[in-house]
């Protein structure tokens, strides 16, 4: 029993310690036991929900690789050399994205088969909120994140799109993906 | 750690290959993303998802976990396997979440358990009375338990964490301050502050289970 009721209460909590050693500690024991039980019900839950996932996930892995890059994880390891190709790559894409920036362009831009859709608006993080509320109102299963001054969505479409993915892609002006993988980038309009 | 067990994962990433990635960078790096992924995400996800209760939010602070595990592969020594390792970056990044929108609920200084109810609780430990004897009155006492736990984990939501972290794993003082990144003193007063919030919001199924009516 030490001379601090918080230590014993802590111990009685992590199982340490004499049983009963002061009444904190039988305080910190009681929870523990209750807590145990939660947990054992927890674990159950918990691998119920792992069962459901879908592993592997080629749309989830794509977005971590994504966000990777966005972070610069996959630049900044290597040689020094190696770092300076990078910088010069990066420096070339901020070269590019200036220039994309400068000219006007449509709200819409599909870029290719992989590229993601391109939106603008004033509020890009509520359009992103409305289009991933829409999507799932509509049985599509989308995924939002966020990068320095891009929303974006990620999402399996059904093939072929029902008529309410259908009508929330319309709605929007954004071009069905052919392989049903869709992308979206929504930035601030000019 | 609790954990999961381990469940075979075709291409599952073990830390042998995880520490040989870290090493090599480029290409290895985004192999071992994609592998980790497929290893840990749909335990991290539950685990995530069990604290947070929502699906976006879990997946988002899983995949920030991932990329906070690459960023310090380098401190992994590979002393303990990769899977508690992982799930102490997840521990920390729960608790960052979990700390944002900290609402910070008023509570009793003095804690919500009077001392004649603390009192009984140890006299009844010391007597090992099991108290209460009957089924019913267990499941009542279970699901007060229950329904006073979710207040507790809905107004102090780091704090229950904590708590529930150091019955699972018997986290010494020492273990938690490093999970909090606090120092020992602010470490004393955030287990203080765990028992006063939870006496606060467990008061009324200690009063269930332990009050008399010549304590209560």
């Amino acid at each position: 029993m030490s001379t601090d009721p918080d230590q014993d209460w802590i111990d009685g909590l992590a199982g340490r310690g004499e049983q009963h050693a002061s009444p904190a500690h039988a305080e910190g024991s009681l929870l523990r036991r209750m807590l145990q039980a939660q947990l054992v019900q927890q674990g159950t839950a918990e691998r119920a929900t792992a069962a459901s996932i879908a592993t592997p996930d080629p749309m989830r892995e794509r977005s971590l690789i994504e966000r990777a890059r966005r972070e610069g994880l996959l630049n900044t390891r290597g040689s020094g050399r190696l770092m300076l190709i990078a910088a010069a790559i990066a420096m070339l894409a901020v070269g590019i994205v200036w220039e994309t920036f400068m000219r006007p362009e449509p709200a819409v831009v599909r870029e290719g088969a992989a590229a993601p859709v391109q939106l603008q608006a004033r509020d890009p993080a509520a359009l992103k909120r409305q289009i991933i509320d829409e999507l799932r109102a509509a049985g599509v299963e989308a995924t939002g994140y966020e990068a320095l001054d891009v929303q974006g969505i990620d999402a399996d479409l059904p093939q072929p799109p029902t008529p309410a993915v259908r009508g929330v892609l319309a709605k929007h002006g954004i071009p069905a993906p052919a392989d049903g993988v869709l992308r979206i980038e929504i930035r601030e309009s000019q | 750690m609790r954990g999961f067990p381990a469940a075979p994962t075709r291409g599952a990433l073990n830390k042998n290959e995880f520490m040989q990635a870290c090493r090599e960078g480029g290409g290895a790096i985004e192999r071992a993303l994609r592998q980790l992924d497929r290893t840990f995400f749909a335990t991290l996800y539950a685990r995530a998802l069990h604290t947070l209760r929502d699906a976006e939010l879990a997946r988002d602070l899983v995949q920030e976990t991932f990329i906070k595990v690459w960023q310090r592969c380098a401190t992994f020594e590979g002393t303990s396997e990769l899977r508690p390792w992982i799930e102490a970056i997840l521990r920390h990044t729960l608790l960052d979440r979990l700390r944002r929108p900290q609402r910070d609920v008023p509570f009793d200084v003095d804690g919500g358990l009077s001392e004649e109810l603390a009192e009984r609780v140890f006299e009844l430990s010391q007597q090992q009375v099991q108290r209460p004897d009957d089924e019913a009155r267990q499941h009542q006492l279970a699901e007060c338990f229950q329904r006073c736990w979710q207040q507790f984990e809905e107004a102090a939501p780091a704090h229950a964490a904590v708590m529930k972290w150091i019955v699972e794993d018997g986290l010494s003082h020492e273990q938690i301050a490093e999970l909090l990144d606090r120092t020992p003193g602010a470490t004393r007063e955030f287990i203080s502050q765990c028992r006063k919030r939870a006496r606060v919001y467990l008061a009324q199924w200690y009063e269930l289970a332990f009050g008399t009516d010549e304590v209560t």
